[in-house]
């Protein structure tokens, strides 16, 4: 065969665009030569090596969040995991390419978003770290505060390379970087030119096709193209430029307002939120109408100053409203909803629901404000002895650095029986409003733990024994001084007298999704 | 054999897995052509290599008992894709597992090709970026940058040459 064929079509291969006919006369020859196999592993070696030589460069799982464990690709392999072996699971997931990945700094942080979509799996919030690797927002803005200084508007669809704290790439979309004094030197490139900030605010747009476009709004920037020919230059308030990938360089008339302002998404974001929680009340007062439900607290209805929150479950007693000694009240997932703060070991709530239940379930929405180094309790029935339940994070350092979720029963004999999720807190998730809910299911005798709406493990409990939900205590646990308290916020609590079924959970979340 | 699954033996059989995982990630990579579906797959075989642990021999050739798990779990990922372009049939993956080298991709190329990718022009090195780290399709990136998509696998292809030669050359100095 045409050497020259051969390789033509290898690399067609590696590049993942074999057309029918190409990887068809390809397939002849490796049936039928060695030496074609053996040519294909050697030209094999190099794209594999470099694949993994610059995957080794990139480790930033928070800009790549296609690694991070809130992707439900990861789940189901979490789920699947052995006891003894999710320690070498999970090690592996967190360093998929070196054992000794030294992680590159964080380079920027989302401050705000407004009608942001993600790629499925990279979905980013307010209040993450990002390192430098590749940023793809399919519509939307986002505010980016960079390390440097300089605060960046994204408009989407956009796809940005972060660099450093004071320099990324835009390859496509529209960007408006406005750089206070302590951040000059900022700079934006393209693919031809860089854009190196003298004290300003500029946008920069880089469609699809065409040339990208400098707009300097105020202050001065420093243009250079990377042609080597091409002439170094400046723009000043209200010029603006197109920039051919060749260092050509033309004048255009300035348009400062078709650039993303900060106050844009501030007035969006503030919308959306405004809109997310009027939406979130509607499904609330729906939700607060089943039947099942023992105990439905939305924080909403609270007397803030006696400090007793309202039961708005149907045929709620008294005694099964909620008293809040210590804590503080909070904003919750959006401004306007009312959160209770649990900071000290003493904050928590005490309530009476006064029910044996064979089957319930806990569906809460918490921030978790500490690290998962320490146990936290989310609720407990204080009455130790058969049928006392606690629901719990559970730190297991021999295994790695993440958290299990627990929900322990005490069974006839006295003894505990654990369901625990292994390793699904981690770090990430500090700071992130997140849905938490367990399915103590007695008539199938499993146990189901959830995350975001998405199951995490189930296990056979081996237990019939109803749960003695008499009396609760939430955010804390009771009796030893060892802190096992929760720190975080909490803005809604249901327990339901029946197994919900994984969809109803998965509805839940998403009427509740910050 | 056994009836009951060893633990210790399984914890050994898996930490084999995790340090030969980037050569069973390759095995998988060069089969395939795609990066995203390699990841899937190399979970599968990891979940596969847990559950048949027992079935492997201590003190018998790691790499190729796990190739062998891998070779399965690719073609049943190539069975599942939908569409039959860019799809090796059983027969042309098993004569290619059969011929793949004992350890293939080689610790020192990998050592070597740091320094290699400095040399390349920064336009290369730029498409070489996009491509293995971002794990972009020529096309995409030809999107990206608004050039032809097969200027960008031409690009690709002398980089490649380019940093074979460069390892090559490297590795030869080294040997006395």
């Amino acid at each position: 065969m045409n050497d020259e064929r051969f390789a033509y079509l290898l690399d067609q291969h590696f590049n993942g665009e074999l057309t029918d006919a190409e990887c068809a006369e390809l397939s002849a020859h490796l049936l039928h030569s060695a030496a074609d196999r053996a040519r294909f592993w050697d030209r094999a070696e190099t794209h594999v090596l470099l694949h993994e030589a610059l995957q080794r460069q990139t480790a930033q799982p928070e800009a790549r969040p296609a690694r991070a464990w809130w992707q439900p690709a990861a789940w189901w392999a979490a789920a699947a995991c052995v006891a003894a072996l999710c320690f070498a699971w999970s090690w592996w997931r967190s360093h998929p390419a070196a054992p000794v990945a030294l992680a590159e700094p964080e380079v920027a942080v989302v401050m705000q978003m407004a009608e942001a979509r993600w790629p499925a799996g990279a979905e980013l919030r307010p209040g993450d770290r990002l390192r430098p690797g590749l940023l793809r927002l399919e519509a939307g803005l986002v505010r980016l505060r960079f390390f440097s200084g300089a605060s960046v508007v994204l408009q989407g669809p956009l796809e940005l390379d972060l660099k450093a704290p004071n320099e990324a790439v835009v390859l496509r979309g529209k960007v408006t970087a406005s750089v206070p004094p302590v951040a000059e030197g900022f700079t934006l490139a393209t693919v031809g030119w860089r854009m190196i900030d003298r004290g300003t605010v500029f946008g920069v747009n880089v469609p699809t096709s065409g040339n990208a476009e400098l707009h300097v709004l105020k202050g001065k920037v420093d243009l250079r193209a990377n042609a080597a020919a091409a002439q170094a230059r400046s723009l000043t308030t209200g010029q603006a430029a197109s920039l051919g990938n060749d260092g050509t360089l033309v004048d255009v008339p300035s348009q400062p307002e078709t650039f993303p302002s900060e106050n844009d998404v501030f007035a969006r974001a503030a919308t959306q939120q405004s809109d997310r929680l009027v939406g979130w009340r509607e499904s609330s007062r729906r939700a607060a109408q089943e039947a099942s439900l023992l105990l439905y607290y939305d924080f909403e209805n609270a007397d803030h100053e006696i400090g007793i929150i309202r039961n708005l479950a149907p045929a709620a007693t008294k005694a099964s409203d909620g008293v809040l000694i210590g804590g503080e009240w909070a904003e919750g997932r959006w401004p306007g909803k009312n959160a209770v703060a649990f900071r000290r070991v003493g904050d928590l709530i005490r309530t009476l629901p006064a029910r044996q239940l064979p089957a319930a379930t806990f569906v809460v929405w918490v921030r978790f404000d500490a690290s998962f180094e320490q146990r936290q309790t989310l609720l407990l029935s204080p009455k130790v002895g058969p049928g006392q339940v606690y629901w719990l994070v559970w730190p297991e350092p021999r295994r790695g650095p993440a958290a299990a979720l627990a929900f322990v029963k005490t069974d006839q004999a006295g003894r505990d029986r654990y369901a625990l999720a292994h390793g699904v807190l981690t770090a990430g998730g500090v700071g992130r409003w997140l849905q938490l809910a367990v399915v103590a299911d007695a008539a199938r005798g499993k146990v189901s733990h959830y995350l975001n709406g998405v199951r995490v493990s189930e296990q056979d409990f081996g237990d019939s024994l109803a749960m003695d939900l008499n009396e609760l205590v939430i955010g804390n646990w009771g009796y030893t001084r060892e802190p096992s308290s929760f720190v975080g916020r909490m803005d809604e609590l249901a327990i339901y007298r029946r197994a919900l079924a994984a969809e109803e959970i998965v509805r839940l979340y998403a009427d509740g999704k910050p | 054999m056994f009836p009951h699954m060893d633990a210790a033996h399984q914890q050994q059989v898996l930490q084999l897995f995790v340090r030969h995982q980037a050569r069973i990630r390759g095995f998988i990579v060069a089969l395939l052509g795609d990066f995203a579906a390699a990841e899937d797959v190399l979970q599968e075989t990891f979940l596969v290599v847990q559950r048949k642990a027992d079935t492997f021999a201590a003190n018998s050739n790691f790499i190729a008992w796990a190739f062998q798990i891998a070779r399965f779990q690719v073609m049943k990922a190539q069975a599942q894709r939908r569409s039959a372009a860019h799809r090796f049939s059983d027969e042309v993956i098993e004569a290619l597992a059969a011929s793949a080298p004992a350890l293939p991709f080689d610790e020192a190329k990998l050592a070597a090709l740091p320094g290699c990718l400095e040399q390349l022009a920064p336009q290369a090195r730029r498409i070489v970026e996009l491509c293995y780290q971002h794990e972009h399709k020529p096309r995409e990136i030809a999107r990206l940058l608004g050039w032809t998509a097969a200027a960008v696998s031409v690009t690709l292809t002398r980089a490649r040459a380019a940093l074979r030669d460069c390892v090559e050359r490297r590795l030869a100095k080294e040997t006395p």
